[in-house]
């Protein structure tokens, strides 16, 4: 057996642990992904072709967020992150709202081997910037999608702009995350993504920037992919 | 147990079957007498031996009771049944129920039944040619049918929004194990007693499991008791009974109450044994109903199913249902009917009672309808 942990950062899951009472407040900590959610929703749900009866697998589903959105639109959703506090909050909240997800503490790489080609889509959101070796990642998601299905990436890119509005604006400035969320030298070109996708027959689709507008405090869609991204593939039919 | 059973017999036709189990199935060694017994009667015995479950079971222990013997009180009439008058070599057997489970668990594995544990069901998703249970460790796994075995209290009921009518009997049962001085000779025995009937159901050779149903105060109080002062009064009910005790095991209680599920299924939902009908538990028949209930949904489904349609056929649940309704109610009705008829002592109460042992004493035939029913369930 595996390690579960092997490809991840202590220090990255304990900052998520300590945060992890407060994924559910909207106007908390977690305010932006709050905010971000119904975008990633609609999304995700048009990327994919709906929700309905799909089974989802959501890689790095911290608090439930993504998760729950997804299973109340109908899909059959299993949610894995590596901090056991986070997913006790995303059960709990589950619980509260009568919402079914599957929550489990395993590792993206470890359920590939269990259960390979199980997921029509999986998702794996603002978390390949927090794992030491993201391409092991990338590489675990190919395996875990059955051909012909999708996988949707979302990160933020390795630029001076995105050093300046992730983490000095958003965790230090605007005050947008808790601070110490990020680290800079560990986010992700799309050219990398893209290289560590063709590289286990991921096909792009399409790459959307996710702009923030701090006037009004929301998000959009739109071309300027140089801050935060979402990038969606498909898996070469068999 | 129930659910081993179920899975064995779908098993068997074919079916391709998971059990879901909250603890991992117990591994049969010889060692003291449990409190925990079932009485088998001979239908459930026969049922067991298809599955390749009786003869592990009776080769590690299984004690055969030739007589049981029904006394109203301490000086009251009394009524006994004996194998001997229908030319059978018992009317039953007394079984630890760990054991049953381990010797249910044995013959699920070599019908190629897997296993998990430690899991239940938490949720599930339907879709239209299956269900999608959600595990409560965060699994999912797809399922034509799922078969609740999970007891009376069946959360899975609950989460198929099947009703049930539930009573409380105000009584609890106190149970151990006893040792005798002299051997029961294979004898059963029950003494109705105001508050409640007191079984002795033999194990072994000098052994016993003790039923006591009591009011819930009362059996609180007998718990509380030092071990010495229990069995005094335990030996004051008994009468005498194996020559007096000779060692006394660690006594234990469970609540009395009856349910009755609304319906036996819902959708991809079906429900077996507890889960679809709690009875008292004095004459020791709801393992009985259970493995009958076991019998009838493999049966059905399993001719369902090799007609070419869905395990979770409607008409074949239904047809399930009506083949075992009836019996269950019936003997919820008599259980409920002998707690009423000897809960008290009211005098024509006793009256009652009196004429009803005297009409079972001469009547051959009366007595006979009762043991074909004590013997087939």
């Amino acid at each position: 057996m595996t390690d579960p942990r092997a490809n991840a950062d202590a220090d990255e899951i304990s900052k998520f642990d300590e945060a992890a009472s407060r994924w559910w407040d909207p106007e908390g900590d977690y305010k932006p992904l709050h905010r971000l959610n119904p975008l990633r929703l609609d999304t995700i749900e048009q990327q994919i072709g709906g929700f309905a009866g799909r089974r989802v697998l959501d890689i790095g589903c911290g608090g439930g967020l993504l998760s729950e959105g997804m299973a109340q639109r109908g899909a059959q959703v299993t949610g894995i992150d590596l901090a056991e506090a986070s997913l006790a909050v995303a059960r709990q909240h589950a619980e509260e709202t009568g919402v079914a997800v599957g929550y489990r503490c395993v590792s993206a790489e470890a359920l590939a081997e269990e259960s390979p080609g199980a997921f029509d889509a999986v998702t794996c959101l603002e978390m390949l910037e927090h794992v030491p070796d993201p391409a092991a990642v990338v590489t675990a998601c190919a395996r875990l999608v059955r051909p012909g299905g999708d996988v949707v990436f979302s990160t933020l890119n390795r630029t001076s702009k995105s050093w300046l509005f992730a983490i000095v604006g958003a965790e230090y400035v605007l005050r947008l995350l808790p601070r110490g969320t990020h680290d800079h030298g560990r986010f992700i070109r799309p050219s990398e993504l893209d290289a560590w996708c063709r590289g286990v027959a991921l096909g792009r689709q399409r790459l959307r920037g996710i702009i923030y507008n701090p006037i009004t405090g929301n998000f959009h869609l739109g071309n300027d992919v140089a801050v935060n991204y979402m990038a969606h593939y498909r898996l070469a039919a068999e | 147990m129930i659910g081993l059973t179920v899975a064995t017999g779908l098993a068997r036709c074919g079916l391709s079957v998971t059990v879901l189990d909250r603890q991992p199935a117990p591994q049969w060694q010889a060692q003291a007498y449990r409190r925990q017994v079932t009485s088998l009667n001979r239908a459930s015995e026969d049922w067991l031996d298809q599955l390749g479950a009786w003869g592990r079971i009776e080769a590690w222990r299984a004690t055969p009771v030739r007589r049981v013997e029904a006394v109203d009180g301490h000086d009251g009439p009394s009524v006994a049944f004996d194998a001997a008058d229908s030319g059978a070599s018992h009317l039953s057997h007394i079984v630890e129920s760990e054991l049953l489970v381990a010797g249910a668990a044995a013959a699920a594995e070599q019908a190629g039944v897997r296993r998990c544990h430690p899991v239940s069901v938490s949720d599930w998703q339907t879709h239209a040619d299956r269900l999608e249970l959600l595990l409560d460790d965060g699994r999912w796994l797809s399922a034509r049918l799922l078969v609740a075995a999970d007891g009376g209290a069946s959360p899975i009921r609950q989460l198929a929004g099947i009703p049930v009518a539930t009573g409380d009997y105000e009584q609890a049962a106190v149970v151990s194990v006893i040792e005798g001085h002299r051997g029961h000779g294979g004898v059963a025995r029950q003494r109705f007693m105001p508050g409640g009937p007191l079984a002795y159901l033999p194990l072994g050779e000098r052994h016993a499991a003790v039923v006591w149903s009591r009011p819930e105060a009362e059996a609180d109080r007998l718990l509380d008791l030092p071990t010495d002062a229990f069995g005094a009064e335990l030996e004051a009910a008994a009468d005498g009974w194996l020559g007096g005790i000779a060692s006394l095991g660690e006594p234990g209680r469970f609540p009395l109450r009856r349910v009755r599920a609304a319906r036996y299924s819902a959708g991809r939902v079906a429900l077996v044994g507890d889960a679809a009908h709690v009875i008292h538990p004095l004459a020791g028949q709801g393992a009985n109903l259970g493995i009958a209930d076991a019998r009838a949904l493999s049966a059905t489904l399993g001719n369902a199913v090799a007609r070419g349609r869905d395990p979770a056929d409607r008409l074949a649940l239904r047809r399930y249902e009506r083949s075992r309704r009836e019996a269950n109610d019936r003997m919820q009705c008599a259980m409920d009917a002998f707690h009423w008829g000897f809960g008290t002592d009211e005098p024509w109460r006793r009256a009652l009672r009196r004429s009803g042992f005297a009409l079972t004493r001469e009547s051959t035939w009366l007595r006979r309808c009762f043991m074909e029913r004590a013997m087939s369930g």
